[in-house]
């Protein structure tokens, strides 16, 4: 089982933010002066020793891969902000091409919503927008990732580095430019591209060419699944706010049928929501959450990944959405709590899966030939 | 800390007041503070949160967050179950009809006293004068009772039942058993009349519900899976429907389950007796004539998306738009094939509640509960 978890590189400054949201502005701006809203809420999220760390800083990247790798995470899936011949947050990934270091997988997810005023790809007030261009846009877009694509650290699926595409309804010839970049792919000497498209909080229209789909939560059950249960309200000082249920969400992703036009579907998880960092009393949080949860959640989206997902793999929402609170990174109130979890989760679901294993074994091994594999059994 | 009442706020003492009230009348001290919990409502969606295309109406559900306690008349119900003591006869020749039996049996176990099984109806006179249980239930498909148990049956004063599995049709087996009993369940609610002319007063619905440890969702090899699958014989009143489908370009694989069809490039026949629930976990779509309720029920637990033929035997349990969806002519049929074909998310949210109503709402253990509602209204 491979765990992948999404990472945020939002941890550094940037002229584009500075200019936007003022002076010195990071993930952290938003996250450090948040408030509790009501009783039991949990905010401000800290991170565990005030570790506010700079993602341009090597030393902040091999913790995070350190940190990863010894609590199971399998590797990381960099979102990457590509504007029609413009990078925005590139240099975190960049650092980790050309340093070769960490040695950890990774793979990319394209973020491809304009940058505005709201938070959630609203288009309100762009600051950046997304365009798309055509063929020679999206030449000049393939060569700026190949160095990534072979990278040997590059997660692959049937030999083809995995790329992640967040809005793929919003890319006007997207069929045509999965073709174009899997044609350029082969030239390149790769065998071509595993397009995954994300299944998110917004319409998803049927298009040709992806190799499977992800279920990016809790934003899919957010949009796509029955809601009833789900969302509830709490007067604050200020406002109503909207809450969610833990573990409705958790029963809703659970409980969903495995099927969507036949396709491939790579499961996924998601540690928490709270976004009021970022919105306030108009952002949702989440109520009920807790490290133990997560685990028995989690050992279960593993073991339905393999049993009717035919998964290998499951993507976690996420290893450091800060402001969206969702992140396995440790804090101050849980400690490593959420990593013990993920990596506790994957021991039971190793432990499930050999004892399956050694049980089916064991109904087709003569008597005789069983016993035999066991010292304590007499021989018959 | 001395100053600690000056420092609260008013609106704090206020709620405390609030707390010291509730806490006087009885409620527990371990319940959330009050703006927590008493002031919670449950909404939709807030208006940041995409919008979903909803293709056909559905019941607006709008659940008030409740306190939810047993009274001592649920508590009583439940006890008095508890105490009931069953003999369940299945006389089943067939080896397919006898995985029916654990489907009823295990949850009746979880909900009363004591399940007695008897395989022939030979034991029956000699256990049940034994046993004086609670209720005799006999699950039978077609197998013939003789006359001298018939009576046994008809004068006992023990509760009597019979399950008939296999009714989609009235054979004049159970044509001759029926006035013999207090209680006919039936697979089949058009059969209502039928058994009420015969004289059994108390006909009542209760169709068999999916057997989860063989139908679930599962992953299927390529020769499972299909655009469709279509359920149900041919009549020519089907070649529309037929004519429809077969100007759906994307419906490319189609297996058909049941009589009188013809086979052509698109269109494959399954052999009877195959493992259906590869069919169902393969199919993107299923479209089902047929009005047996348990086969929608084992499509559902497998997760599958349903586009059934309005029947009566369908709404007793399922939610039209919600859980399944229904059409009544071909056109109807054409439109929500193009409409969920369209919209994978919508079909597969439809197919999820399925999936989640075939657990909570329609399980084995559910019918049992109704099995004995029916019988002793607890």
């Amino acid at each position: 089982m491979k765990l992948i978890a999404f990472l945020l590189p939002q941890f550094h400054r940037i002229p584009e933010n500075d200019l936007w949201w003022g002076d010195g502005f990071t993930e952290w701006t938003n996250t450090q002066k948040n408030k509790p809203l009501y009783a039991g809420h949990q905010q401000p999220k800290e991170p565990l020793g005030n570790y506010y760390y700079d993602l341009t800083d090597a030393a902040a990247r091999r913790w995070q891969a350190k940190l990863a790798k010894s609590h199971g995470i399998y590797g990381f899936c960099y979102y990457h902000y590509w504007f029609k011949g413009k990078r925005l947050l590139e240099k975190p990934f960049q650092s980790v091409l050309e340093l070769g270091e960490p040695d950890f997988p990774f793979c990319l997810s394209w973020a491809n919503e304009p940058w505005t005023r709201r938070w959630d790809g609203g288009d309100q007030y762009v600051l950046m927008p997304q365009d798309y261009g055509d063929e020679h846009d999206w030449e000049v877009h393939f060569n700026e990732v190949l160095v990534a694509f072979l990278d040997y650290r590059y997660i692959r699926i049937n030999n083809k580095p995995v790329f992640l595409i967040y809005r793929p309804g919003s890319i006007p010839r997207c069929e045509d430019m999965i073709r174009f970049w899997n044609e350029l792919a082969r030239k390149n000497g790769l065998e071509g591209i595993y397009f995954v498209r994300t299944l998110g909080g917004f319409a998803i229209p049927n298009q040709a060419g992806f190799d499977a789909s992800v279920e990016y939560e809790p934003h899919y059950t957010f949009a796509h699944s029955d809601t009833t249960g789900l969302w509830n309200v709490i007067h604050t000082r200020e406002d109503m706010h909207h809450v969610l249920d833990y573990d409705v969400i958790w029963h809703t992703i659970l409980n969903r049928s495995p099927h969507r036009n036949g396709e491939q579907i790579i499961p996924g998880a998601y540690v928490n929501w709270d976004n009021t960092p970022r919105l306030g009393s108009r952002g949702q949080s989440t109520i009920g959450v807790s490290p133990d949860k997560f685990r028995r959640y989690l050992t279960r989206q593993m073991e339905r990944a393999i049993q009717v997902y035919d998964s290998e793999f499951v993507f976690i929402n996420a290893w450091n959405e800060w402001a969206e609170g969702t992140y396995l990174e440790p804090d101050k109130q849980n400690g490593y709590r959420y990593l013990e979890s993920v990596k506790r989760a994957l021991e039971d679901h190793l432990a499930d899966t050999t004892l399956r294993h050694s049980r089916s074994e064991a109904m087709f091994l003569p008597s005789w030939k069983y016993r035999s594999n066991n010292n304590e059994l007499r021989m018959k | 800390m001395k100053n600690k009442w000056k420092r609260t706020t008013s609106k704090t003492r206020k709620t405390l007041r609030f707390v010291k009230k509730k806490r006087s009348k009885g409620m527990s001290k371990k319940q959330k503070s009050p703006v927590m919990q008493d002031q919670r409502i449950q909404v939709h969606p807030p208006a940041e949160a995409p919008v979903t295309v909803e293709a056909q109406p559905r019941h607006i559900l709008v659940p008030v967050l409740q306190h939810i306690y047993v009274d001592d008349k649920h508590r009583r119900k439940l006890m008095d179950r508890k105490k009931l003591r069953i003999l369940v006869v299945t006389p089943f020749t067939n080896t397919m009809d006898m995985q029916m039996e654990p489907l009823i049996t295990e949850p009746l176990r979880i909900l009363v006293q004591e399940v007695v099984v008897l395989k022939t109806y030979e034991q029956v006179p000699t256990v049940l004068s034994q046993m004086n249980p609670d209720l005799l239930l006999i699950i039978c498909q077609e197998e013939p009772m003789s006359d001298e148990l018939l009576i046994t049956i008809q004068q006992t004063s023990v509760k009597t039942a019979l399950w008939n599995v296999g009714d989609h049709f009235v054979v004049d087996s159970i044509r001759h058993m029926v006035p013999y009993f207090d209680v006919v369940f039936t697979q089949n609610i058009m059969n209502i009349p039928i058994y009420q002319h015969l004289g059994c007063k108390n006909a009542v619905y209760l169709p068999l519900t999916a057997d989860r440890t063989m139908y679930s969702p599962k992953i299927t090899n390529k020769p499972f899976q299909s655009d469709l699958l279509l359920i149900g014989d041919y009549y020519p009143y089907r070649q529309e429907h037929l004519d429809t489908i077969q100007q759906i370009s994307e419906l490319k694989k189609i297996f058909v389950l049941g009589e009188d069809w013809e086979a052509n490039e698109r269109i494959i026949l399954i052999e009877k007796d195959q493992d259906l629930q590869a069919y169902y976990n393969g199919a993107n779509i299923i479209v089902n004539w047929k009005s047996i309720q348990q086969q929608v029920f084992e499509a559902a637990a497998c997760g599958a998306f349903q586009l059934v033929e309005e029947n009566p035997n369908l709404s007793a349990f399922m939610l039209p738009g919600e859980d399944v969806v229904t059409f009544r002519t071909p056109q109807e049929m054409r439109d929500q094939l193009r409409l969920y074909l369209d919209q994978p998310e919508l079909k597969r949210k439809v197919a999820s509640k399925a999936l989640w109503r075939s657990h909570y709402d329609y399980s084995s253990l559910h019918m049992a509960m109704r099995l004995l509602d029916g019988m002793f209204g607890i």
